[in-house]
């Protein structure tokens, strides 16, 4: 019973954290471009504001175009609750590894759709481009969560994975991991449309990857689309950090490894939030060709990591 | 002298054998019918005018490709058919002429084939940028065909310019292009003050104010390129750099664009010395500071992937197509009105004029970023050189025709004015936005539709200079 309410509670907090860390790495980058930035809870403004305004919707759209923020929002609700945040519990034990990649993969997909549905040519190129990336960034995020599954004895199951990680000790600190961590950070930042993918502060319509497919939105569907791509974010965030550096999850439901388990995934999440707005502000977007070669090391580096497995 | 339509493809050979260009060719209202001006400038500038029978004579694109923009515009004002011209789409989509240019009716791309799409943008775009229309035809992600379609800036300034000469219409020329308008207001200047003899002090700071314009525009460029490549340190860097050259603006002439210092007979206001210190120092740091902004860029090899061979204009298109300014020496050509034929004190100081041959985005950023420095070297020569003396002389306007060219920071900026009994009958202005808007449509074929912005912002033109 105990590990539904802690599995629930994380899902929750998951949820109303993403602005948080959304509004952070917006202040990071400000910060690194001596602008001041705005707040950090500007995020929660946006999406309140947007949820209370009326949409405007393109009159070559049919049904899906309003159906599919929910169908967003809906999959991210429930990888929420199938990601570890603070503690090894989840609410939905059943789901695994692979079933995620392709709740990511169902969102991206509706997401396409949308685009192409609100009927401008920016959501038809940012479509095109996202499927590119999609074919590209699925490989290599599939195998690099295998690489992680291999290492510990081959279990899918997302609460296993933290525990049979901290239980293995000092010897996990292998290749394969590293190797695997990198080759995922990589598809985080594709998969989260982060520069050098995309860049999701750009006012360029003909660059846009993710926004251009959300230019069509507006008030609600766009609130809730924005939220979920914030919660996109922050579930992969919290899967880099409990997946692959597990130490300091609640393994128990005792109060203090609780508080150990939410101080660290804090600090966690926290890091890889600076991390992403120190790549942002270092690096210019790819050339959109480009964008497969990076794709390919991240492909490779999770390959990698699965013939270390077996060879080392 | 007149002469036939027929005759002026000879004759403007005849000129451009001995070293002059097409800079401007308009139509101009004579009491029985019209006729055609040809400017050329090479050491000086010529003028060749033409008389047209009925409203249509024989296009001269075919055999010289810069008149192509000028006969549309011409057919578009006057009505004169160009037989012949390859190429008449409406120039000015909306302009306030209505009908003649066909309305709102935007022509499709002349290009079919399996797969072939036509993305039209704009007028409206997410960014805040000026008002145009652009249509693609990929393949994909490559352009193929890219076409622009402007206009929609159209204030009929050329009109507004048709006053008695004795008033004051250097705010009109200010207002052309706002972040051109030293160079406007200059070369308008030109055309009133014709031969009287401007104070040298005034010749200094209007170089000066010049090149301060030429400083922040480069700046407000490189930060938009660093920008558009999301390179987004330096794009703050550089906008910090750009604001410190527009509060130094401000403390001259009180506004940030330095418009209303510049006045027919020299200054409306002295700069002081207190001030001409500060510019120094400033410039010193902005100088340096520069380097480094470029340095960064260019030390980013995901920066230098985005800019190399990105948006390629060739020296043989930069030529045809009469290209302009920094988009043309970074193409290889090396022209720049401030050499040819010095106005205001650009003879009396000494500065190198940077030319890059690759003509990719790469070298149009690093054109500008050398035309800074050697900005910042001509300001301090001025400032050197200045002595104290009166700013403002009286001003006599003869009857005649007058050109004033200068070198504003997107490049040759051409004003001509026809003044008769005191009046001004017939004023024609070139932005040099004009001729470097084909330029782009020829840069970016090749090219993926991501690449547009970066290859638009490196050229850096403007719309309302170019709406008129």
């Amino acid at each position: 019973m105990i590990d539904l309410v802690l599995s629930v509670i994380q899902a929750i907090m998951m949820i109303a954290l993403a602005p948080l860390f959304a509004g952070i790495l917006n202040k990071a980058k400000a910060r690194m471009q001596h602008r001041a930035g705005s707040s950090i809870f500007q995020p929660y403004r946006d999406v309140a504001k947007l949820m209370r305004k009326s949409e405007n919707i393109s009159e070559s759209s049919s049904w899906l175009f309003r159906f599919i923020p929910y169908v967003c929002f809906g999959s991210m609700l429930l990888l929420s609750l199938m990601t570890p945040f603070f503690s090894a519990y989840v609410a939905a034990p059943y789901g695994d590894l692979i079933s995620m990649v392709y709740i990511f993969t169902l969102y991206r997909f509706m997401m396409v759709l949308g685009g192409l549905e609100g009927g401008s040519v920016f959501g038809g190129m940012g479509g095109s481009r996202e499927m590119m990336m999609s074919v590209l960034i699925e490989p290599s995020l599939l195998l690099s969560l295998m690489a992680l599954a291999g290492l510990t004895g081959g279990s899918t199951m997302i609460g296993d994975i933290p525990r049979e990680l901290i239980g293995m000790g000092a010897i996990v600190l292998t290749p394969a991991l590293v190797l695997a961590a990198s080759s995922f950070f990589i598809t985080l930042l594709a998969e989260n449309s982060r520069v050098p993918f995309d860049n999701p502060a750009t006012h360029l319509e003909l660059t846009m990857v993710h926004e251009g497919m959300l230019i069509e939105y507006s008030g609600r569907g766009l609130g809730l689309m924005d939220l979920s791509s914030m919660m996109r974010l922050m579930i992969f965030s919290s899967m880099f950090c409990t997946m692959f550096f597990p130490w300091g999850i609640a393994l128990t439901a005792s109060p203090s490894a609780v508080l150990i388990g939410l101080a660290s995934i804090l600090i966690k999440v926290l890091l890889v939030t600076l991390a992403i707005a120190l790549i942002e502000s270092y690096l210019a977007k790819y050339r959109l060709f480009r964008l497969p070669n990076l794709l390919t090391a991240s492909f490779a580096l999770s390959l990698l990591a699965m013939i270390s497995l077996y060879i080392l | 002298m007149m002469y036939g339509t027929d005759e002026l493809p000879d004759i403007i050979r005849d000129y451009s054998k001995r070293g002059f260009g097409l800079v401007c060719m308009y139509a101009r209202d004579v009491p029985d019918g019209h006729v055609l001006e040809v400017v050329m400038a090479g050491d000086g500038v010529e003028r060749i005018t033409a008389r047209v029978d009925g409203t249509m004579y024989r296009s001269l694109t075919s055999e010289i490709p810069g008149a192509s923009l000028y006969e549309r515009e011409i057919y578009e004002t006057s009505g004169i058919y160009p037989a012949g011209h390859p190429d008449m789409r409406p120039l000015r989509s909306r302009s306030t002429w209505g009908s003649l240019s066909g309305g709102d009716a935007i022509p499709h791309n002349d290009i079919f084939g399996d797969g072939i799409f036509e993305i039209p943008v704009g007028p409206i775009h997410a960014g805040v940028i000026g008002p145009g229309h652009f249509r693609f035809s990929v393949a994909g992600e490559p352009i193929l065909m890219m076409k622009a379609y402007l206009g929609y800036s159209r204030r009929g300034v050329e009109k507004l310019m048709e006053t008695p000469v004795s008033y004051d219409n250097a705010p009109i020329a200010e207002r052309i292009s706002g972040d051109n308008a030293v160079a406007h207001t200059l070369a308008h200047l030109q055309t009133v003050e014709q031969d009287t003899e401007i104070p040298e002090r005034a010749r200094f700071i209007r170089t000066m104010l010049a090149e301060l314009e030429r400083i922040y525009n480069h700046l407000g460029t490189m930060a938009g390129i660093a920008l558009d490549t999301a390179l987004a340190v330096p794009a703050a860097h550089g906008n910090m750099l750009r604001e410190s050259i527009l509060r130094l603006n401000e403390k001259i002439c009180g506004h940030r664009q330095l418009w209303g210092i510049l006045r027919a007979g020299g200054l409306s206001k002295d700069v002081s010395e207190t001030v001409l210190a500060e510019i120094e120092r400033e410039l010193m740091r902005i100088k340096f500071d520069t380097e480094d902004l470029a340095g960064v860029m260019t030390r980013s090899p995901s920066f230098m992937d985005r800019a190399e061979t990105t948006g390629r204009l060739s020296y043989e298109d930069a030529v045809r197509l009469r290209a302009v300014g920094p988009v043309a020496r970074a193409s290889g050509v090396n022209a720049d009105v401030r050499k040819m034929r010095p106005y205001a004190a650009y003879d009396k100081v000494a500065f190198d004029v940077p030319i890059c041959p690759s003509g990719d985005v790469y070298a149009r950023m690093t054109v500008r970023k050398r035309e800074i420095i050697e900005s910042i070297s001509v300001i301090i020569q001025c400032i050197n050189e200045m002595k104290d003396g009166p700013i403002c002389t009286d001003v006599k306007t003869k009857d005649g025709f007058y050109a004033g060219i200068t070198e504003s920071p997107r490049g040759e900026t051409v004003h001509c004015a026809h003044i008769e009994g005191g009046r001004i009958t017939r004023y024609k202005i070139r932005d040099a936005s004009f001729p470097n808007w084909p330029a782009l449509e020829c840069a970016v074929i090749g090219n993926i539709v991501p690449d547009f912005p970066v290859v638009n912002k490196s050229f850096d033109l403007s719309y309302s200079g170019n709406d008129l």
